[in-house]
């Protein structure tokens, strides 16, 4: 016979259980005493806040420690010789990776201070790379030190499975590609290769911040390039709508079939996609709200196969997202068994709207019904899925929406003023009773069954 | 493979790095030819090295009707080789092709990569970098280096690669020096 509380497992395996003890219940398959039961087996390995609070400090002691010796290098300070210099960045390097490692893994009674240090020793080897590229004033090519030092950074991930390594070397692989392609104009096409390494090896630590950062490289990667490619610069907001409108659907997509996959591991990936691509598809259908003037869709091959490349994409992860929700069994919600379909006919429509639709009044009025229905759209999978985070961002676009309307609306069409002030109030009304509604669903969630 | 040993050949992947940068540069120094260039500088500054003088040469733009260079097109980013000849005092371009050129018994020849290419009317200038257009100086200490009125020369380091490197920058005939 089990004793109550002999299972020990994660806080996220917890709110599974308890959501799907709930709805074995709710389908007559355990009863109340049974669930209870159940219930009882498990104890939760929480993790004390003391130790949450430990490994946040001595990381930021570790970043402030970094920054401070990249300073260092930057002051230049003639006081000290070169080769000094160099020694004293060496053995900081060495010093740090070595102390760490051994409070970390070898003594093993310091290892969030050790992982802090192993990360500093991250920081210092990119000092080393400026003191030296200072030293023997190089300038050529300057990008390429961001990729070394990320490159670097990313073995050290790999080699101890350091998560904040990880997100180093993602962040400075999306610094080396903006100066790659912004500075130097380059297509940078090995970005892909890299980031590709970079997100594999996010799956493998479960380093959902890993994915956030590989988004943005994605997105930054994307739209210089056809920003390259387009002929005018007034083209430029069209095309790079369609694009990121598609990636941005696609990508909640993704959180969605991660979403459905059972266990702890789906959720921890999921919600990385869901807050990025629904931060990039909101930004995507704002744009061309604030498009007045007349604009001609770029319409060159190569811009419009990439658009094609990226819708398809995204209808991929939504056939994942339907084979995985149909693999986890009935869902709860319509809402929720509906939405990757809603995801793919946004990935269909921004492009298609974007680059047919004739620009000014109809495609400005287009994309406000867009707009606001994608936001209500993810406000409400926010809200079933207990995703605070996609609530509050449909929030704030929900605010900038109502208040960019309000303005631009009064200031352009001052004839039909009463019309728009009117619907202005009541979108700000709006937004007020939906302000209510999060606090208190905010509330039911923070205590005990939000059901 | 132990995870120590994994780290300790990251650890060193890293310290090798760092060593070959060195390396590279110290090579070049030290066999490279000697060049002398005339420059015009400025004083900007670079969030991680610091403040340093920004080096024009005057062979940074390069006149390929006056050069005699055929006609032919330039990409950016490109690499060219420019054959350098010594002339008094300071050593100037003979010629610019995509292939290393064939260098006389007192000429180099130095890698560049184009930053771009005018080609309007009967123009044709090609803008180059060599990776030696940067001298990092103690903060606050590029100012006095700075300014239309301030005449610096350069010598670079050219080793049998054609890469450089920067040897000396000299201020009124002066090596400047920090440290």
């Amino acid at each position: 016979m089990a004793s109550p509380g002999e299972r020990n497992v994660p806080r996220a395996c917890r709110e599974w259980l308890q959501q799907e003890l709930a709805y074995w219940q709710s389908q007559g398959l355990v009863t109340a005493e049974q669930r209870a039961a159940i219930h009882g087996l498990y104890s939760w390995k929480e993790e004390s806040a003391p130790s949450r609070t430990t490994a946040t400090v001595t990381i930021l002691g570790a970043v402030l420690l970094g920054l401070g010796a990249l300073l260092f290098v930057a002051a230049n300070w003639p006081a000290i010789p070169r080769v000094l210099k160099v020694t004293l960045i060496l053995t900081a390097l060495l010093g740090s990776h070595g102390l760490g490692w051994w409070l970390w893994r070898k003594r093993g009674n310091a290892p969030r201070v050790g992982h802090a240090l192993v990360l500093l020793g991250s920081l210092f080897y990119g000092a080393g790379i400026w003191l030296i590229a200072q030293i023997y004033h190089l300038n050529a090519h300057w990008p390429t030190g961001f990729l070394a030092w990320s490159v670097g950074v990313a073995a050290v991930a790999w080699a101890t499975g350091s998560r904040p390594n990880l997100a180093l070397a993602t962040a400075l692989l999306v610094v080396w590609t903006g100066a790659e392609q912004g500075p130097y104009g380059l297509a940078n096409p090995w970005f892909l290769p890299l980031l590709a390494g970079a997100v594999a090896l996010a799956y493998r630590l479960r380093a959902p911040e890993g994915l956030l950062l590989g988004q943005l490289g994605l997105v930054i990667w994307v739209s210089i390039n056809l920003g390259r490619w387009a002929q005018y610069a007034m083209d430029l907001p069209l095309i790079q709508v369609a694009a990121l409108g598609a990636m941005g659907a696609g990508l909640v997509a993704v959180g969605m079939s991660h979403e459905a996959q059972t266990g702890a591991f789906g959720r921890l990936m999921a919600w990385p996609y869901l807050l990025g691509g629904g931060i990039l598809t909101l930004l995507a259908l704002l744009i061309p709200t604030f498009l007045p003037r007349e604009m001609t869709p770029d319409l060159e091959a190569r811009s419009l196969v990439a658009v094609g490349v990226l819708v398809a994409s995204a209808l991929a992860a939504v056939a994942w997202a339907l084979r995985e929700q149909r693999r986890a069994g009935p869902s709860r919600s319509r809402w929720h068994g509906a939405a990757p379909l809603v995801a793919g006919a946004l990935a269909v429509l921004t492009p298609v709207l974007v680059l047919t639709l004739p620009t000014g009044t109809p495609l400005r009025l287009a994309f406000n019904l867009l707009l606001l229905a994608t936001i209500l759209g993810l406000l409400a999978y926010g809200y079933t899925r207990r995703n605070e985070a996609l609530v509050n961002v449909s929030l704030f676009f929900f605010v900038v929406q109502v208040v960019a309307r309000y303005f631009d609306l009064f200031w352009q069409l001052l004839d039909r003023s009463i019309f728009f002030m009117a619907g202005g109030l009541l979108l700000l009304g709006g937004g007020y009773l939906l302000e209510r509604s999060r606090r208190r669903w905010l509330r039911d969630w923070q205590g005990g069954d939000p059901r | 493979m132990s995870p120590r040993l994994r780290f300790v050949l990251v650890v060193l992947l890293q310290v090798l790095v760092l060593l070959a940068m060195i390396g590279t540069r110290a090579y070049t120094l030290a066999t490279g030819t000697r060049v002398l260039l005339e420059t015009e500088p400025i004083d900007p500054r670079d969030p991680f090295r610091g403040d340093y003088v920004r080096l024009n040469y005057v062979i940074s733009t390069l006149d390929l009707n006056e050069l005699q260079v055929p006609d032919q097109d330039f990409e950016g980013e490109e690499q060219v080789w420019v054959l350098l000849a010594p002339a008094n005092p300071y050593w100037e371009p003979v010629t610019v092709t995509l292939d290393r050129p064939a260098a006389g018994p007192d000429q180099v020849a130095v890698r560049a990569r184009v930053s771009w290419y005018e080609n309007w009317e009967e123009n044709r200038r090609l803008h180059l970098v060599y990776g030696t257009e940067s001298f990092f100086v103690p903060e606050g200490e590029g100012r006095r280096l700075e300014g239309p009125e301030v005449k610096l020369d350069v010598e670079i380091a050219v080793d049998r690669f054609g890469r450089a490197a920067l040897a000396r920058v000299l201020h009124d005939g002066r090596e400047v020096r920090f440290e």
